[in-house]
C-alpha cells in the first residue's frame, strides 16, 4: 500500500513537471506594477501589469484578454504556453507609493465590471466625458492599454505618437486618459511604432525610441 | 461570404503557421496583405476553430479595418454575425470590426444595432456574444429612433429573464443606461433593494451604473454600504467600494472607511478615497461634527492625499482638542512620507 502511494506521488509529480502549463513560475525580477509581456498573436505578443502585495503571498497580472472584462490572472494563467519576456519598468516609477498607485488603477479597471474589450483600439471612453478619462469612463480596453492607461493615469508616461508623424519625430501626447490624445493611441499595428501602438511596440521591441518602458535586467 | 469549406481546411492558418515560424513576421504581413475581405475573415473564422482568436485577432484587426473601409454591404456583414454555424468568437470579432470601423460607424447604424439587439435578445447564444452585443450598444438614443414600445422594452426583458446568464442581464444594465432607456434605473433598484436575491455579477453592473447615474445619491449610498459590509465575494466588495467612490458625498466616504479593507482590499479603498480629496478636505474642518473630521482625517492619510496637507495643518494650528491635533499631525508625517501619485488635476468634480 505504501509502495502504491509513493508510485501515484511521483507519477503526478513527474506529470506536473513534463507539462509546460503546469509548470509553476517562479518570481524573478519582477516589482509591484511592473509591466510585463508574453510572446502571442503572431508577435504582437501579450501585456499585463504585475501585482504582488507586501507579504508576497498574492502576486499575478491585471490584464485585459478578449473572453471578457479586466481580471486579475495568476502568472501561469497569464503566461500559458507562451514565452515570458518577462517585467518591464519606467524610470520615473520610483517609490511604493507611486507603484501602488498604479495597481489602484489596475484594480478599479477590474472593479469595473462593465468594462468591455476591443481588438480594435488600444482604449475607448464612454460617451460624454470631461478633459480626462477616469477608471470609471472607460468603456473598453485592449491588453495594451492597461498597461497604458494603469500608468499614463498617474502621470507616468508609456507611449506617444510621433510630433512629425514620421519616424524622425520625437513621442508626444503620451497621456491616454487625456480626452484629445487616447485617439492617436487607437492605432494598432507594429511596423510603425512612431504611429502605430501595440503590446510589441509598448515593451520596446519595436525600437525603443518610442516608449518609455524599458526591459528590467 | 465566408466560405465554411474553405474554413475547414484552415489553408490561411496553415500558410500564416508556416510563414510565421519561417520568420520575424513580415512574410506573414506580405501574405495578408494579398487578402481580400472573404480572405481575412476566413482566417479569422479559422484562428477561432482554433481557439485563440481572442489573442490573434490583434494580427487581423487592421486586415479587417483595411478591408472595411472599402465599405462592404452591411447586409452581408449582418449575415455573417448572425450565423450560428460560425465559431462565437469570431462572430464577436467582426462585431467589434463593424462597431469599430471608422468608416462605417457601426456604433450608430440602425442596422448594427438591429443585429447587436437580435444576438442581445436570444437564449440560444453564447453569453460571451450577448454580453458583447451588449456592450456595443451604446450611442445615446439608439434604438430610441425607431420609436415604437416594442424596442423599449427589449433591455429590460433581457434583464427580466433569471434564465440569462448574470454577466448578461449586467451587460443589459450597461446597455439601458448608455442608450437612455427609460427602465434603467427600475432594474437598477430591483438589485440594488433585494441584493441578496441576486447573482454577484448582476450586484457588480447595477452598483457600478448606480452610481454613475448620479441619480438617488443618499439612498444608493445606504444600499451600497450595506453590500460593501455584508457581501462575502472580493470581487463585489471592490466594485461597490469602486461605486461608492463615484458617489462621492461625505456619506460614501464614511461607507468606505467604515467598510476600509475587507478581503485585504486596501488599494481599491484608497483609490476611492483619493477620488474624493476634495470632499475628504471639506470634511477636515473645524465646522464639521468631530467623527467626521477623524474619520476624514483617517481617509486622508491612508490615501496619502497631500492636497490635504493645508486643512491638516489648520487643524493642528487651530484646534483646541490634544487628540484630534495628534491624529492630524501624525496624518501629516505619514502623507508626507507616503504620498500617492499626483493626478489630482484629472479628477474632475461633476
Amino acid at each position: 500500500m505504501k509502495f502504491l502511494k509513493i508510485l501515484i506521488l511521483t507519477s503526478a509529480v513527474l506529470i506536473a513537471l513534463s507539462s509546460p502549463a503546469m509548470a509553476a513560475w517562479t518570481r524573478n525580477k519582477e516589482i509591484n506594477a511592473d509591466a510585463i509581456y508574453r510572446t502571442g498573436a503572431y508577435g504582437y505578443n501579450h501585456a499585463g501589469v504585475f501585482y504582488i502585495n507586501s507579504t508576497g503571498s498574492t502576486f499575478g497580472s491585471y490584464e485585459a484578454r478578449g473572453d471578457g472584462p479586466v481580471v486579475f490572472s495568476s502568472m501561469n494563467d497569464f503566461i500559458g504556453t507562451e514565452t515570458y519576456y518577462g517585467p518591464h519598468y519606467r524610470s520615473t516609477v520610483d517609490t511604493s507609493t507611486e507603484r501602488d498607485s498604479i495597481i489602484q488603477t489596475c484594480k478599479d479597471l477590474a472593479n469595473n465590471s462593465t468594462l468591455g474589450y476591443t481588438w480594435t483600439d488600444c482604449l475607448n471612453p464612454e460617451s460624454n466625458v470631461g478633459s480626462y478619462i477616469s477608471p470609471d469612463e472607460v468603456a473598453e480596453i485592449r491588453c495594451d492599454g492597461v498597461v497604458e492607461y494603469a500608468y499614463e493615469w498617474n502621470n507616468f508616461w508609456v507611449w506617444g505618437k510621433s510630433s512629425t508623424g514620421t519616424s524622425s519625430g520625437t513621442p508626444t501626447n503620451h497621456d491616454i486618459s487625456y480626452i484629445n490624445y487616447y485617439g492617436e493611441h487607437n492605432n494598432l499595428g507594429k511596423d510603425s511604432p512612431w504611429v502605430e501602438l501595440s503590446p510589441y511596440v509598448q515593451r520596446g521591441a519595436a525600437g525603443t525610441s518610442w516608449t518609455l518602458l524599458k526591459k528590467r535586467v | 461570404m465566408p466560405d465554411k469549406s474553405i474554413i475547414v481546411k484552415k489553408n490561411h492558418s496553415t500558410k500564416i503557421n508556416q510563414l510565421y515560424s519561417n520568420g520575424n513576421g513580415k512574410e506573414v504581413h506580405d501574405y495578408l496583405s494579398t487578402l481580400g475581405l472573404k480572405d481575412i475573415l476566413e482566417t479569422a473564422a479559422e484562428f477561432a476553430e482554433e481557439g485563440h482568436l481572442s489573442s490573434s485577432g490583434l494580427l487581423l484587426s487592421p486586415y479587417l479595418q483595411k478591408e472595411l473601409d472599402k465599405k462592404p454591404a452591411l447586409t452581408e456583414i449582418e449575415k455573417i454575425i448572425l450565423d450560428k454555424d460560425f465559431n462565437y468568437n469570431f462572430r464577436a470579432f467582426v462585431l467589434d470590426g463593424i462597431t469599430h470601423s471608422k468608416t462605417i460607424k457601426g456604433f450608430n447604424d440602425d442596422q448594427i444595432i438591429n443585429t447587436m439587439l437580435s444576438i442581445a435578445k436570444d437564449s440560444s447564444e453564447k453569453g460571451f456574444l450577448r454580453r458583447f452585443a451588449l456592450l456595443n450598444l451604446r450611442a445615446p438614443n439608439s434604438y430610441y429612433k425607431k420609436g415604437t414600445t416594442d424596442t423599449q422594452s427589449e433591455l429590460i426583458d433581457i434583464f427580466n429573464d433569471k434564465n440569462t446568464p448574470a454577466e448578461v442581464r449586467g451587460a443589459a444594465i450597461t446597455a439601458m443606461h448608455r442608450t437612455g432607456d427609460p427602465n434603467f434605473l427600475t432594474a437598477v433598484e430591483e438589485v440594488l433593494n433585494s441584493s441578496s436575491n441576486h447573482p454577484d455579477e448582476l450586484i457588480r453592473c447595477a452598483a457600478i451604473e448606480a452610481a454613475k447615474s448620479k441619480k438617488n445619491k443618499d439612498s444608493y449610498t445606504q444600499k451600497l454600504r450595506e453590500i460593501a459590509n455584508k457581501t462575502q465575494n472580493k470581487d463585489v466588495y471592490g466594485s461597490t467600494i469602486f461605486s461608492l467612490g463615484i458617489i462621492g458625498s461625505s456619506d460614501a466616504v464614511i461607507a468606505i472607511l467604515d467598510n476600509y479593507g475587507r478581503f485585504e482590499d486596501n488599494l481599491s479603498c484608497d483609490s476611492a478615497l483619493k477620488r474624493n480629496y476634495k470632499t475628504i478636505i471639506s470634511m477636515i474642518n473645524l465646522n464639521q461634527p468631530q467623527k467626521n473630521i477623524v474619520l476624514a482625517i483617517k481617509a486622508a492619510k491612508v490615501a496619502g492625499l497631500t492636497p490635504a496637507l493645508e486643512a491638516l495643518e489648520q487643524i493642528v494650528a487651530s484646534s483646541q482638542d490634544q487628540s484630534l491635533i495628534n491624529i492630524a499631525k501624525d496624518a501629516i508625517s505619514y502623507i508626507k512620507s507616503n504620498p500617492a501619485s499626483d493626478n489630482y488635476q484629472k479628477w474632475e468634480v461633476e
